[in-house]
């Protein structure tokens, strides 16, 4: 069995798909248990929160300006912390910080450090620097606690084991310590681990921990937990140093709460953790007589380190990074976290979609390879209290690493993967060449060997007739005064592979008497985006845009049927087109087709059931509605489920966050197990749900569609050729 | 039901929801001792914050607990604070741990009561931040704002007392005058 920490380092090849394999055999189980109840616990914290979307805008805008006037912010820091009667250090890198921390130690004669839980201290690796100098350091936090003794790094930024299960934890504890009982359950584990540790409390010289905020103009550090451990590490040593990053500084000490609030929300998904604590030290509290280790007067050091984040500060595109408060909401709601957890999806600190910015920017852009975890399915983006664009970060990430490797093979895979367009018209030209390789294990090895893909995925395989030309071909009634104008955006998806979705849209539109046409079908760039060649992206919405450009300016809507197509013109063209003007023009004219279809009706006064009749499926009116990542998080799903259950359709909804396919992720050999113990959890979830019997399965996207199509060996359609099936009569 | 017994009631529910227990007594100090009392029968050793919390309790009781040492904190089986803040929307009550030994009473033993004034109940963590207590930080050097028993779930499964108490009781004190409400 390898230890996480032989394949921490994802600069070193091979260590990616390492520690893959390792998490999915020894971790997965454990971190999906945990992640996903963190995630649910999430959802319905924060909508316990009344201001919930105002909070996250003014903690956003809190963090903009702290990192915007960090210098002026860490000089009134140092001041405020002086008056309190503290010791002030800014340390410039790893080696200044566990330079000074032992320097402290040792003037205090020093031999026994407890810790409370601090992931910065992981980063400048303070543990090993103390002990090298003989001072022993015991951590004090239940998972750091079992870490030290595992000899593993974090596998999460709140919940560093949460890897780790009941039963490998009893068996560790057995070996490590032979107790004169077996600890088997968490209430004996916990027993005896609180009793060791209670020992070190009384004992320690020093206690050190880290800070989730420090506000500058008292000098007020708050800390956030849930075991008490860092209690009392700050209140039983007689000396506390407290160490953490330099963007932990905010300007003022009202503004806690609110960070505080959103912290404890958006992490365990509880309204607040047992304790958080709002300390200036050193603290009044009185010293204990028979505690011979408690002088008079307390000690306090606040810590704060650099080490890459002022050159993260200059850098426009790692620079949100710092305004990350360590929830660990985008690790919980990642599909791909949730399957294989921080030892794959991490470095040697930081773990998660957040972790390969931090990995970058801390250590080197090479250590962040995990990022190619991050599909961009983006349902992190609305869970981030700051509103950090994490998928942004990573593509940046994978950008970088593209640069460096000029002729990889990643690099050429990379490219053929972001020209799928060129690649399916191809074999849709060489009359269906895809279904030829489908049926050649030959040709699938080679595909694994020289494109990366899996040999037991299938290529989609094209449809006999593309949707613009079918959409040519069929005779429609062409509703020219109609107030109504749509354009539809021919996605490379629709139009090459499923042209029924599109025709059965276009037959709504028609039965509703909307003008429709037909633009052309060019790459919109969702592609180039996930292999992170963000160039070539901006290219190609520049295009995409020119051209929907002419049509919105005559009054038309854009349609896309293809979700992910529909999130990049709603959210990805952002960061992509250089007029911001043009983008939030293309913003608010682009839909989704049901999203649509909603909008009509109610402009036309209609209920959907005026449309749409139940009865015309004769009784077959049970679904199993899987939505797609993106289509959640640009908030355009609601109307499907809405339309579906007024028209009386029985809907149960997938409760993935994502299908695990993500475009051509599920299709690359490194990421095929990974994407099939996703899917596990939608295929469970369809199972359950036809335990009434069985169900129509719909799917928004096309990723979605060929993952449960392959999971379930099952048709799957798109929501709206079941609303055409519904269709009633004129 | 008026906003404040509507605040109230909020607070109930979720401090309930963090796995506190709640009573609600008069303000009276026989009342309060005699509610203590039913609460501590069973506690061999008892330590409380400071002397506001003797000087509301009457009878000899509680006299002998008047300066805790580390050595009682660390067996007390029972530890009795003040608590200046309760915090509805979360289920919270805020503690001083800068001056008196309230740092050691809420965190030592196996069991903390903390008593809260009806009155001092606030909505959102937020609403304790106000400018006035900020200013006046001097008397707050340090707290904590518990919200349930110390907790942990590292262990593979979710368990009550890790490195504090596994039991929080709160005890709600109502000016005389409120009729007495059920126990929740």
């Amino acid at each position: 069995m390898i230890n996480p920490r032989e394949v921490a380092d994802k600069s070193i090849t091979g260590n990616l798909s390492k520690s893959i394999k390792m998490s999915l055999e020894i971790e997965s189980e454990s971190v999906r248990k945990n992640t996903q109840t963190f995630n649910s616990n999430r959802y319905s914290a924060v909508s316990a929160i009344d201001d919930y979307q105002e909070l996250k805008d003014k903690a956003r805008e809190i963090k903009e300006h702290s990192i915007e006037n960090l210098p002026e912010l860490l000089k009134q820091l140092e001041e405020s912390v002086k008056t309190n009667g503290g010791k002030f250090y800014l340390a410039k890198n790893a080696e200044a910080a566990c330079g000074y921390i032992k320097r402290v130690c040792q003037s205090h004669k020093a031999k026994l450090v407890v810790k409370g839980k601090s992931i910065t201290s992981e980063e400048i690796k303070l543990n090993s620097e103390l002990e090298s100098a003989g001072i022993q350091v015991a951590e004090t936090d239940l998972a750091e606690f079992i870490l030290q003794y595992s000899d593993e790094q974090p596998s999460h930024i709140v919940a560093p084991a949460i890897h780790q299960s009941r039963e490998r934890i009893s068996k560790l504890f057995m070996e490590k310590f032979n107790p004169p009982k077996p600890l088997i359950t968490g209430e004996e584990l916990t027993r005896f681990a609180r009793n060791k540790l209670r020992d070190k409390f009384l004992n320690a010289d020093i206690g050190i921990t880290g800070a989730n905020l420090i506000a500058a103009d008292t000098g007020t550090i708050a800390l956030v937990e849930s075991e008490g451990n860092i209690r009392l590490t700050y209140s039983l040593p007689p000396v506390h140093i407290a160490l953490t990053g330099i963007e932990k500084v905010i300007p003022s000490t009202e503004d806690l709460p609110v960070f505080i609030e959103l912290l404890a929300a958006s992490g365990t998904g509880q309204a607040l953790t047992s304790y958080t604590s709002f300390i200036r030290p050193p603290l009044n509290l009185p010293v204990l007589k028979d505690n011979k280790k408690l002088k008079d007067k307390r000690e306090f050091h606040l810590v704060l380190i650099d080490n890459g984040r002022t050159a993260m500060r200059e850098d426009d595109e790692l620079r949100q990074a710092l305004y990350c408060i360590r929830c660990s909401a985008c690790l919980n709601s990642c599909a791909n976290f949730q399957a294989v957890g921080g030892h794959a999806f991490g470095g040697e600190t930081y773990t998660g979609g957040i972790g390969g910015a931090w990995e970058a920017g801390t250590g080197t852009i090479e250590k962040a390879g995990f990022a190619e975890l991050c599909t961009g399915c983006s349902r992190c983006i609305p869970q981030c209290p700051v509103r950090i664009d994490i998928p942004g970060l990573n593509e940046t990430i994978k950008q970088r690493l593209t640069n460096k490797n000029k002729l990889s093979k990643e690099k050429i895979q990379k490219q053929i993967l972001s020209n799928f367009t060129i690649f399916a018209k191809f074999g849709h030209r060489l009359n269906r060449l895809n279904k030829f390789v489908n049926n050649s294990r030959t040709v699938r090895l080679l595909l694994k060997k020289f494109v990366g893909i899996d040999r037991n995925r299938k290529l989609p395989e094209s449809a006999p007739i593309t949707f613009a030309k079918m959409y040519k071909k069929q005779k429609r009634d062409i509703n020219a005064d109609s107030t109504i104008k749509v354009v539809i955006f021919p996605d490379v998806y629709t139009n090459l592979y499923f042209p029924e979705r599109g025709i059965a849209f276009v037959n709504i539109l028609n039965r509703l008497g909307v003008e429709v046409s037909l633009s052309k079908s060019i790459p919109a760039g969702r592609a180039s985006l996930s292999q992170g060649l963000i160039k070539q992206a901006a290219k190609r919405a520049e295009h995409v845009t020119d051209h929907l450009m002419g049509y919105i300016d005559n009054g038309y809507s854009i349609i896309t049927c293809e979700p992910s197509v529909l999130a990049l013109f709603r959210q990805d063209y952002k960061n992509l087109l250089k007029d911001k003007e043009k983008f939030f023009n293309l913003h608010l004219h682009s839909y989704d087709p049901i999203e649509f279809i909603y909008l009509v009706l109610k402009q036309q006064n209609k209920k959907p059931s005026d449309i749409f009749n139940a009865e015309k499926l004769y009784g077959k009116n049970q679904v199993f509605y899987h939505g797609h990542c993106q289509l959640k998080t640009i908030d355009a799903q609601r109307p499907t489920i809405q339309i579906l259950e007024e028209t009386g359709i029985d809907v149960i909804t997938s409760e993935v966050e994502c299908c695990g396919m993500a475009g051509s992720f599920g299709y690359k050999k490194d990421f095929y197990d990974i994407s099939i113990r996703i899917g596990e959890d939608l295929f469970r979830q369809i199972k359950e749900a036809d335990k009434q019997g069985e169900r129509t399965l719909l799917a928004s996207g096309v990723s979605c569609r060929d993952q449960i199509f392959e999971g379930m060996n099952r048709g799957v359609i798109h929501p709206v050729q079941l609303l055409e099936m519904m269709m009633t009569e004129v | 039901m008026n906003d404040r017994e509507a605040l109230i009631n909020i607070f109930m529910e979720s401090a309930l929801k963090t796995g506190a227990s709640i009573e609600f007594v008069k303000n009276n100090s026989e009342l309060i001792t005699k509610t203590l009392r039913n609460s501590v029968s069973i506690a061999n050793s008892i330590v409380v914050a400071d002397e506001e919390i003797l000087n509301s309790l009457t009878g000899d009781y509680f006299s002998d607990n008047s300066i805790p040492t580390l050595e009682k904190l660390e067996k007390a089986d029972l530890g009795i604070s003040y608590a200046f803040a309760g915090i509805a929307r979360t289920g919270s009550i805020a503690v001083n741990i800068d001056s008196g030994y309230g740092a050691y009473v809420s965190l030592l033993p196996q069991k903390h009561i903390a008593l809260l004034k009806i009155e001092n109940i606030v909505y959102n963590p937020r609403d304790i931040f106000t400018e006035d207590f900020v200013n006046s930080f001097e008397a707050h050097n340090g707290i904590v704002v518990i919200s349930g028993p110390s907790a942990t779930a590292d262990m593979g499964e979710l368990v009550k007392g890790a490195h504090g108490p596994s039991r929080l009781h709160l005890i709600i004190i109502k000016p005389e005058e409120i009729v007495e409400e059920n126990e929740a």
